[in-house]
């Protein structure tokens, strides 16, 4: 064959054999391969398996040969071992390496070679989902044996296991973000001990819930099976791969350095996230005539809403000439970048916008509900309580929020800017606990449930709770007033801050070269001018 | 390739950990870096490495920014910190294997790229080795191999003799020699001040983050000297020669050394000359004299305070 002809078909061949791997996903199995840690656990799983299929079956057989009907037993206790070991080892195996490579910034250059953050990050869940399907290909052939002892079959077996199996993704994607955390390694302790392990019993419980009680065989074999059960799996599946996607985002932007534009990204997704969340729930909630549909969305996005606030005024304010750089020439382009854009005044207004978008989206639906169904949306008597009532917790983090940064920028600002993060909580506890305290030192009461105390976030739940209507809508509008004053005083007290903000998100101007001083003299390289051998490879 | 230092700053807070540094230097160079600790020199190495971002100024590589475009820079650079952090389970090779992967190389260039840093710094034979039991030498060995082993055209190297014995210093050495040979530019920081004159082209001077004094080792030291110094070897009684070394004009601190007697000289070269004309002229069997090499050491000691920030 001529050379001509067989350069491209052997240059696609060599390209295919040198098919460029992650290279995280390399090393990091290559270290699980070598670990005893994940040997041991695995042989460790496999012999309790076999112990467990083996006495099923040798006691089972002999307790109630009649009956026979060995599967369920077997597969709930392969299945609630398997998930013991995998939900509670992968993460925390995953977690513990990722942490250590972060301990020290000099302690892994991985993260300053040419790899990208998504590269990294990507390569690390790569390597987590290898050594879960590891771990599962122990445990499934166990499982699949339970359907020859009879009692379960094989879609529920199957379909129990993709649901253990992306439930253990996401755990292990959850450890990876608290491992990369810019948190102590105390606080990243707490946070896996807290939020993992509820993570992790409340998959167990999920599992449980769907195995045992039935939900998975009773929807195979549902009348409704292509109106209900088939949605519901589409719709966990949808929501599955939007939340491992938040994952790996937030992943994402811990590592990314803060002179990068790691808010782009992020911010885009939460948005994106954000839409699917309101359709998903909405068509649900249109589709099942069922208003309760809407709280996942009220609940979800508030809480993103309110817990972003807190953490991005811990954030840096100025923006590095890498960002700058970026920032788009057109105005227009400029106005929507700046809400997306690294920036503490910008993440404030991005989430705002996000909440006030989001019940603008809910009124919408409000209004079609009311025309098109045939009953109403909300009682008459709860439509003040439902949009201002949960919007008040916004308006009032955002005032806060705002307060918290004056805090810091006048009076600290060359301390750490998470300093403005707890004055934010402060500002919220601390007002309301002092009126407690000195109104049980005077009049030895608590305070009344039906008492409106403006300006105070954590009286707004009180009022919301009030049974009498007028009442609680007055002190819902009163709440309203001072929060929206609250932020009026914050905003004119951040004056300059605000100004700021706006004004440095301008296009990167680069300075005319500067005259340099004179180079120090041309080296001697000595008589030895010999290169090195092999690695001169230009 | 030059690498150009300007105006760097940063601020922790409150402190100032490198104010105002400005310097430069090219390809074929080995530039020293030097100054006590708390000085600013790894902050300052971490800045250049596009581990750190400046409060101001900039580190530009030709006309490539660090600050601007690191990730276009780190294609350039190769960072050796002080300390290489063990990977668990990792043996030397997927060490640089995993290093010359995230750097892009594929197949046989990356297998031949390993192959040939793990050469080149002497770890050949110990590629099978878990990195955790190797001894500091042998991981600043490694660590040089990962900087390596995407063939960078500017190498930082924080403190890299640190912890090595002579023999490992002496053989580092002659790599870096070999690699500025080859046209690298190095810039090396280090406490052995005495090495880093035989090998350094030029020099920095940084306390308290700001710089002191920088340029060609050469001039750095002649520009930085006041007094030479001078070594003598007599057939004669040291008491004596050392007393009347006092009597004679220009000398000053005439001092025992080991086997010889040392002595400053003020002014200028032909002092030395008469004083060597004095001591004969006394009586005194002179077997040896000549002019005491100063080197960053001497600098270093003149110029610096020891303050740190």
């Amino acid at each position: 064959m001529s050379e001509s002809t067989s350069s491209p078909s052997s240059a696609l061949l060599t390209r295919l054999l040198q098919f460029d791997v992650n290279p995280v996903w390399v090393k990091d199995l290559r270290q699980a391969s070598r670990s005893w840690t994940v040997t041991g656990t695995l042989l460790l799983m496999l012999l309790v398996f076999y112990l467990i299929s083996l006495g099923a079956v040798i006691f089972g057989e002999a307790q109630n040969r009649a009956a026979n009907y060995l599967g369920p037993t077997i597969f709930g206790t392969i299945g609630l071992t398997s998930l013991v070991a995998a939900y509670i080892f992968i993460p925390i195996y995953i977690g513990v390496r990722t942490m250590m490579e972060r301990i020290s910034i000099n302690a892994d250059l991985q993260y300053i070679s040419i790899m990208s953050p998504q590269k990294i990050i990507g390569g690390k869940v790569l390597s987590s989902v290898y050594l879960i399907v590891l771990f599962y290909s122990a445990a499934v052939p166990f499982l699949v044996f339970s359907y020859l002892l009879r009692g379960i079959d094989l879609p529920t077996i199957l379909l129990a296991v993709a649901l253990t199996f992306t439930l253990n993704v996401l755990l292990t994607m959850g450890a990876i973000v608290i491992a990369l955390a810019p948190l102590h390694t105390v606080m990243k302790i707490l946070a896996a001990l807290f939020v993992g392990g509820n993570a992790i019993f409340t998959s167990i419980w999920i599992v449980g819930a769907a195995v045992a009680g039935s939900v998975i065989t009773r929807g195979l074999s549902s009348a409704n099976f292509w109106e209900e059960f088939i949605p519901f799996v589409a719709t966990y599946l949808v929501d599955f791969l939007i939340l491992a996607g938040l994952l790996y985002q937030v992943a994402v932007a811990f590592i990314t350095p803060s002179s990068a534009n790691r808010s782009l990204p992020l911010r885009r997704y939460v948005t994106f996230m954000s839409g699917a969340m309101i359709i998903q729930f909405l068509l649900w909630s249109w589709f099942e005539q069922e208003e309760a549909f809407v709280i996942p969305i009220v609940l979800g996005i508030g809480a993103i809403s309110i817990l972003g606030m807190f953490f991005c005024i811990g954030g840096r304010d100025d923006l590095s000439i890498r960002v700058k750089r970026t920032i788009p020439t057109n105005p227009f382009r400029r106005f929507i970048a700046f809400f997306f854009y690294n920036g503490t005044l910008s993440c404030l207004l991005w989430l705002l916008i996000l909440w006030l978008a989001t019940m603008t989206c809910l009124f919408g639906f409000n209004i079609l509900w009311d025309n098109h169904q045939t009953g109403t949306f909300l009682d008459e008597s709860q439509t003040l309580n439902f949009y201002v009532g949960s919007s008040l917790y916004a308006l009032y983090a955002f005032a806060y929020a705002l307060l918290g940064v004056w805090l810091h920028r006048t009076f600290f600002p060359k301390r750490t800017p998470k300093l403005a993060t707890l004055f934010l909580v402060l500002l919220i506890i601390l007002p309301f606990l002092f009126l407690m305290i000195f109104y049980f030192i005077f009049t030895q009461k608590m305070i009344d449930e039906d008492w409106v105390l403006p300006g105070m976030v954590i009286n707004v739940g009180m009022v919301m709770a009030n049974s009498n209507d007028d009442e609680r809508n007055l002190h819902l509008m009163v709440h309203l007033g001072s929060a929206l004053f609250m932020i009026l005083v914050a905003l004119a007290l951040n004056f300059k801050w605000l100004k700021t903000q706006i004004t440095q998100f301008c296009p990167y101007e680069r300075k005319p070269e500067t005259t340099t001083p004179l180079p120090p003299p041309p080296p001697s390289t000595g008589p030895n001018n010999e290169l090195p051998p092999v690695l001169d490879r230009g | 390739m030059k690498i150009i230092v300007e105006n760097l700053r940063r601020e922790f807070g409150q402190t100032v950990a490198v104010n105002d540094v400005s310097f430069q230097f090219e390809s074929g160079q080995i530039f020293g870096f030097v100054g006590p600790n708390g000085a600013g020199k790894t902050t300052s190495m971490r800045i250049m490495a596009t581990l750190d971002e400046p409060t101001a100024g900039d580190v530009r590589l030709d006309n490539l920014s660090v600050v601007e475009d690191p990730e276009r820079a780190r294609h350039l650079i190769g960072f050796v910190p002080d300390e290489l952090r063990a990977y668990w389970d990792t043996t030397v090779n997927d060490y640089i294997d995993f290093f010359a992967r995230a750097y892009g190389l594929r197949g046989d260039v990356r297998e031949q790229a390993v192959l040939s840093v793990e050469e080149f710094t002497n770890t050949a034979g110990i590629r099978d080795k878990q990195l955790r039991s190797l001894s500091k030498g042998m991981k600043q060995r490694v660590s040089l191999a990962r900087a390596l082993v995407s063939d960078p055209q500017f190498l930082i190297l924080d403190e890299p003799a640190a912890g090595l014995d002579p023999r490992a210093r002496i053989e580092l050495r002659e790599l870096l020699v070999l690699l500025a040979n080859q046209g690298k530019a190095i810039f090396i920081s280090s406490h052995i001040l005495a090495e880093l004159t035989e090998i350094c082209h030029g020099a920095v001077i940084i306390e308290q983050g700001r710089i002191l004094d920088a340029g060609e080792t050469g001039s750095l030291i002649e520009r930085r000297r006041e007094k030479l110094t001078y070594a003598l070897r007599a057939l004669s009684d040291p008491t004596k020669l050392l007393r009347d070394l006092l009597e004679m004009p220009h000398v000053d601190q005439p001092r025992q050394a080991g086997h010889e007697i040392q002595f400053d000289v003020e002014g200028a070269e032909e002092n030395a000359f008469e004083v060597l004309n004095l001591i004969i002229q006394r009586g005194h069997r002179v077997i040896e004299f000549r002019q005491t090499k100063a080197n960053l050491e001497d600098i270093f000691m003149n110029i610096t305070e020891g303050k740190v920030q």
